[in-house]
């Protein structure tokens, strides 16, 4: 860890040409990575996590490795060999903000409580996404988590299943994907609860016809779960959770008609896709891409990442498109792109490898939005908060707090936001700031939500951190 | 995760005391936070400082900060993005 932190201290005087940054080390930017620092290029990676992986090549500690065995071998060997290539690597590092000049990104080392600011010539943005919430009683339950976490608790984390009991609830490929993951783990599945109604003979035949490939692992999840028992229920609600002895009660609304399913189990995973980590991209002006209906910011790239802003890139998950071989395929051909640029035209082999990409990234493009369509979640889908739902987890505040700040707000989230505290805590807004969109959309059906604008720091960052740069020009663009 | 599965191979595992709210536990060095307070039960990383509910880790991803704890120096840390250290000594937040 030492030797990676080395760098952090000179990464100021960085001044190297054509310098490439990457923002996130997860399937995107380890691609971009490899695919320019092969060629020569200086490459540098940031990370906040402890070690590269991003979400879906998280790593297994050392000590776990160990125990257990490696997990996703091809992870293992994608990052190896970025770090032989000698790219500069800064984990445990957070991106908090972008200087003023807009050329060097502000960068806290969470080990060291300080930061820097690291310049870049060339910037790929690989942030990833982090999954959407919509609260119900007592979704705070100590027992209440994501899928996400759920599935790295029993894949990463390789905790021992003993006779542990879960149920998911939420909407997208990815609820099959993790029930899928605790399943071979051990953990007992007392039933998935998709929001939508996406599982019909219709689909998986047009799946067949044009995506036969993702049609078969559809299939296999879908056999996987039937052949275990796993009963998968679709167009239902999650109205409420209560804490048991040593488990939980949820409680679900059908759609269709009035009665309620009450299941039992001991954790429940709940998640509704992803959301875009596009705070750079927004502090950026990146121009937006087509509007979705809960008013995440997406920006507009073309097929090489390229967003409206020179020289800076958008990839994976951030740019729209779920899935880590579409984030790869995007990392490299943001790389031949920025290869062209620094280099100018290349041989044979590398056009070769950007046709290859290129024809992937559309076929990647069409399943993701055939996706989309069919996953599609309407306002009505998600039902009115009842009084005692906690909305903000950080600040503590209820859904009938709203009231009466709701018919002032004139849909402006700002106004909300200074009048109730929701989405000014720890995780800002990150876990409730979709949901106060949808109820603001609710009750102006006409407005354009934008969701909370994006301040510096993005989130809460060490007091000492800030004072580090104090001296520095862009001390009066730090809020608060 | 349990100590029998870890002594068996000792050589390469170093065991050290992680203290949680007050209560001992032998642990690997190296070895996910997270995973091991799940593993064992222990479900309190923070205490929210308006509804004083005690919360456990929610995201697993670094972006909820509910799965903050405060370690033997007085820093706070995410329990989901850190590794065992030799001789930790945590704290719930809002404690
Ligand atoms: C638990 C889990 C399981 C999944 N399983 C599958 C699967 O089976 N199949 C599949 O196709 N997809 C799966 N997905 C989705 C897949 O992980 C993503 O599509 C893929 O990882 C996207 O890659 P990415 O490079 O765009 O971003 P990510 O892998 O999300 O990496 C982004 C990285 O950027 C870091 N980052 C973000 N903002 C900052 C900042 N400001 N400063 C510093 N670092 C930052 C993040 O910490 C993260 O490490 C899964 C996702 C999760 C959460
Ligand atoms: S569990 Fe959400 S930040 Fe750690």
């Amino acid at each position: 860890m030492a030797d990676e932190l080395e760098p952090l201290g000179r990464s100021s005087e960085m001044k190297a040409n054509n310098h490439v940054v990457i923002i996130g080390g997860g399937p995107g930017g380890l691609a971009a990575a490899k695919t320019l620092a092969r060629k020569g290029v200086s490459v540098t990676i940031i990370d906040e996590n402890p070690d590269l992986g991003g979400q879906y090549y998280r790593r297994r500690t050392k000590g776990t490795t160990e125990l257990v065995g490696d997990y996703r071998v091809d992870g293992t060997h994608l990052i190896s060999s970025v770090k032989k290539l000698g790219c500069t690597i800064l984990t445990d590092s957070y991106v908090w903000g972008i200087s003023n000049d807009k050329r060097s990104l502000l960068v806290e080392n969470s080990l060291l409580g300080k930061s820097t600011r690291v310049n870049f010539d060339f910037l790929i943005v690989a942030s990833g996404g982090h999954e959407i919430q919509y609260p119900f009683t007592n979704w705070q339950s100590t027992k209440v988590m994501t899928p996400g976490m759920l599935s790295r608790l029993v894949t990463v984390d390789a905790i021992e299943p003993n006779g542990r009991r879960a149920i998911l609830v939420g909407s997208g490929p990815f609820l099959l994907a993790v029930t899928s993951h605790l399943i071979d783990s051990g953990v007992v599945v007392d039933g998935v609860f998709e929001l939508t109604r996406p599982y019909r003979l219709t689909v998986f035949s047009m799946l067949a016809v044009f995506f036969p490939a993702k049609c078969a692992q559809f299939l296999h999840y879908r056999f996987k779960l039937f052949s275990n028992g796993v009963k998968l229920t679709q167009g239902s609600r999650l109205r409420s959770v209560q804490d048991s002895y040593d488990g939980i009660t949820a409680t679900f609304d059908k759609r269709s008609g009035g009665e309620q399913v009450v299941v039992e189990s001991q954790l429940l995973g709940v998640g509704y896709g992803f959301k875009p980590n596009s705070e750079v991209l927004e502090i950026l002006n990146v121009e937006r891409g087509e509007s979705t209906s809960f008013g995440h910011f997406y920006p507009r790239v073309d097929r090489y990442g390229r967003t409206s802003q020179q020289n800076v890139f958008a990839i994976g998950e951030v740019s729209g498109i779920e899935g880590f071989k579409s984030a790869m395929v995007g990392g490299v051909l943001s790389g031949q792109r920025i290869l062209r640029d620094i280099k100018g035209v290349k041989g044979f082999a590398s056009m070769y490898v950007t046709l290859v990409h290129y024809l992937r990234s559309i076929y990647e493009e069409l399943f993701a939005k055939f996706l989309k369509k069919l996953y599609r979640i309407d306002l009505e889908d998600f039902p009115l908060l009842d009084p005692e739902v906690l909305l903000c987890r950080c600040e503590g505040v209820y859904a009938s707090e709203l009231d009466g700040v709701l018919s002032q707000c004139e849909s402006d989230m700002a106004y909300v936001k200074a009048e109730t505290r929701i989405g000014m805590g720890l995780c800002q807004g990150r876990m409730c700031g979709t949901a106060l969109g949808i109820i603001v959309k609710k009750k102006y059906p006409k407005s354009i939500s934008p969701g909370f604008s994006i301040r510096i720091p993005f989130r809460p960052v060490a007091i000492g951190s800030i004072i580090a740069l104090e001296s520095e020009e862009n001390r009066d663009y730090i809020d608060g | 995760m349990s100590l029998e599965y870890g002594a068996s191979s000792s050589e390469i595992r170093e065991v050290t005391q992680l203290v949680v709210n007050g209560k001992s536990y032998d642990a690997c060095v190296g070895e996910s936070l997270l995973g091991f307070l799940f593993q064992n039960g222990i479900s309190s990383t923070s205490v929210n400082l308006v509804t004083k509910e005690v919360r456990f880790a929610f995201c697993g991803m670094g972006m909820c900060s509910e799965c903050e704890m405060i370690d033997e120096n007085g820093s706070i840390l995410r329990v989901c993005q850190t590794s065992i250290r030799r001789n930790m000594t945590l704290t719930s937040r809002g404690i």
